[in-house]
Parts: C-alpha cells; structure tokens; sequence
C-alpha cells in the first residue's frame, strides 16, 4: 500500500524534518558514547562523530527556515516527543557498544542514502549541501564496517549482541523508508534519483555483504536483494514522522539536549 | 575486550612537498579503524597527506638496529 504522494513541498519539507530530527538524536547518542566504548580512540571518534552530525542539523534546519519558513533549532525548540521524526532506533539511551554499533552501522547509513539520493536531483539547497556532508560521512561508515567486522569475528556473545541490536536497527530503519511509493512525487518531479524502496534494498544488501549470517539480523534473500524474514505492516505507518511505532525520544534525552535543567544559566 | 590490539604509526605532512613527519601512534584491531581514528584523533592540523602503518610492519634500516620501530619515546 503506499497513499496518495503527498505534493513535492510537503514531501521535501518533511524529509529534511526526518533527516534533521534523526541527526539530532543520532548526534545525542555519539556524544553519549565518547566516554565507555572498547577503546578511547572509539570514543574520539564518536565524539568527533557527534560533532559533525550537530553541524548537518544545524544545516538542514538553515534550509528549512530559508526554504519553508520553518525553525527547529534544536535548543530552542520545545517540540514534545511524538512530534519528532526521528527513526525508532534512536528513542532510548543506546545502552551497550553493540546498540551504538548498529545506529552507526544501519542508522546512519539509512541517512546518507537518504542523503545521496538528492545528490544529483534538482533541489538546489539539498544537492548543494550534500557532497560535504557525504564527505564526512565516509568516516562514519568506515567506523561502523570496521567494528561489525571486528565483532563479527570475535566472540559469541558480543557477537549475538550485535545481531540483536542491527535486527532491531534495520526494522526501525525499514519503517523510516516507509511503504513502496510513498514517495514517488519527489522522485518522478527530479529531486531524487532514487526512491526509499531501492534505498532500503541498498541498505539490507550492504548490512547482509557484512554478516556471515544475515538471518541472524532477520534478512532474507529475495530474488537479486534482500529482504525482512517477518515483514512491516503498513497499517499503522504515519507518513509525516516516518515510523510505525508512536512515542518519540526520550523526554530525559531531550532535556539534556536543550539544557533544560541549567536554563537559568541562559543569557537574558 | 581486554586483548592488547595491534600498534599503528601515523605519519603525515601539512603541504605538499613538506618532509612527512611521525605525529603519533594508536591502538586499533584493524587497518580500517586505525584509518579513521588516525584521521579523528589527531586532528589539529589541516593535512595534505596523512598515512598510517602497522608499527610491526615498519623495518629499521640502520645496520646496529634489528629490532622493529623503537618504542623508547613512551608510546605504547
């Protein structure tokens, strides 16, 4: 099932909410993570990571208020939980390497696909923006290839840790790319050279080309691609946020994001 | 997590044409991590070029050396 596509504006708008607002959260949870990992030089790389994921909202939102006149700064915005777009994945505190592992791996990899589709399209603001942000996102995905293949070659229990958190991963992320269709407007007018269906293929055909065993992470081949073994219902899939689930972040995640406790530390 | 990852030399040069100096050392399980972390951590220069080399791969030259890369500046 996919709905009638939603008018090329509305769709932009709304997936530069969906990038903005799951770079937030992924940013909130690389920082969370420059202290704990394996090795301190992960947890450089993470911070380094949360860095460069702030700076693609803060870009992304500079679109949106040139664009559509809308602000989301991050720090000012007081959006409740289930307003927020943000893929499933990322609403709690990623409580083991294994969960940071696979946001890194399935996550964001979901976003510079996302990314990459309006490369060569005919949004202007996006397809300017993109390349530097591909740029830096080369590293994000080296560092998560690294470390699956390092787990992955490693010991069992870290090793079904892994597995547990990237199947959980992908379904969140195969929620975020929505029904086939959804967004055949976007596509069909030039502002993406890829719709979320074949972006979803590319996402499962990368993760699987990592695993020894992608059923272990519920993939499945299909024809030349893959697929979930146990696949989404579609009933419950809200079009604007991009998730099956309701809820949102954490409010706790978002309070540390706008500093909510020290607000009285704010300048006047 | 407590084996004793392998020892990466990260070399590196600001401008094209300057000699390549040895800017510092890491741990990483693999060359595709060390790449990135040598990339992240030391990151204080605008680098032309910079490289990363297994330190067990790094052979002395000099006659009375035998040995691999020293490791008497206190690097790990």
């Amino acid at each position: 099932m996919s709905g009638d596509p939603v008018p090329r504006d509305a769709e932009l708008r709304s997936t530069l909410v969906a990038l903005s607002d799951t770079k937030l959260l992924l940013g909130y949870h690389y920082g969370e993570w420059t202290f704990g990992p394996p090795a301190i030089e992960a947890g450089i790389a993470a911070c380094s990571m949360a860095q460069e994921e702030f700076g693609h909202t803060r870009l992304l939102n500079g679109i949106l208020k040139r664009e559509f006149e809308l602000e989301i700064d991050p720090l000012a915005d007081q959006r409740p939980p289930d307003a927020f777009a943000s893929i499933a994945f990322l609403d709690h505190p990623l409580e083991s390497w294994a969960e940071l592992v696979a946001a890194n791996a399935v996550v964001d990899l979901a976003l510079s696909l996302l990314l990459s589709s309006f490369e060569d399209g005919d949004y202007q603001p996006l397809a300017r923006a993109v390349p530097k942000m591909l740029l830096e996102e080369r590293f994000h995905t080296e560092h998560a290839e690294g470390w699956v293949r390092v787990i992955e070659s490693g010991e069992a229990a870290p090793r079904d840790a892994l597995a547990r958190a990237l199947e959980r991963a992908l379904r969140d992320v195969a929620a975020f790319f929505g029904p086939a269709g959804h967004d055949e407007d976007l596509v069909r007018s030039g502002a993406r050279t890829a719709d979320d269906e074949a972006l979803r293929g590319r996402l499962f055909a990368r993760i699987a080309g990592l695993l020894a065993d992608p059923a272990a992470v519920g993939l499945r081949r299909e024809g030349d691609g893959w697929s979930l073994i146990e696949p989404l219902n579609w009933a419950d899939w809200d079009a604007e946020r991009r998730r099956l689930s309701a809820g949102g972040p954490d409010q706790g995640m978002l309070d540390e994001l706008r500093g909510t406790k020290n607000v009285a530390f704010k300048s006047a | 997590m407590a084996r004793q990852e392998p020892v990466f030399e990260v070399f590196a040069r600001i401008a094209p044409g300057d000699p390549m100096s040895h800017i510092g050392t890491l741990n990483a399980p693999g060359i595709e991590l060390a790449r990135v972390y040598a990339w992240r951590i030391y990151d204080e220069e605008d680098w032309a070029e910079m490289w990363v080399a297994p330190r067990d791969a790094i052979v002395s030259a000099h006659p009375d050396q035998a040995e691999a890369v020293s490791t008497e500046d206190g690097t790990p």
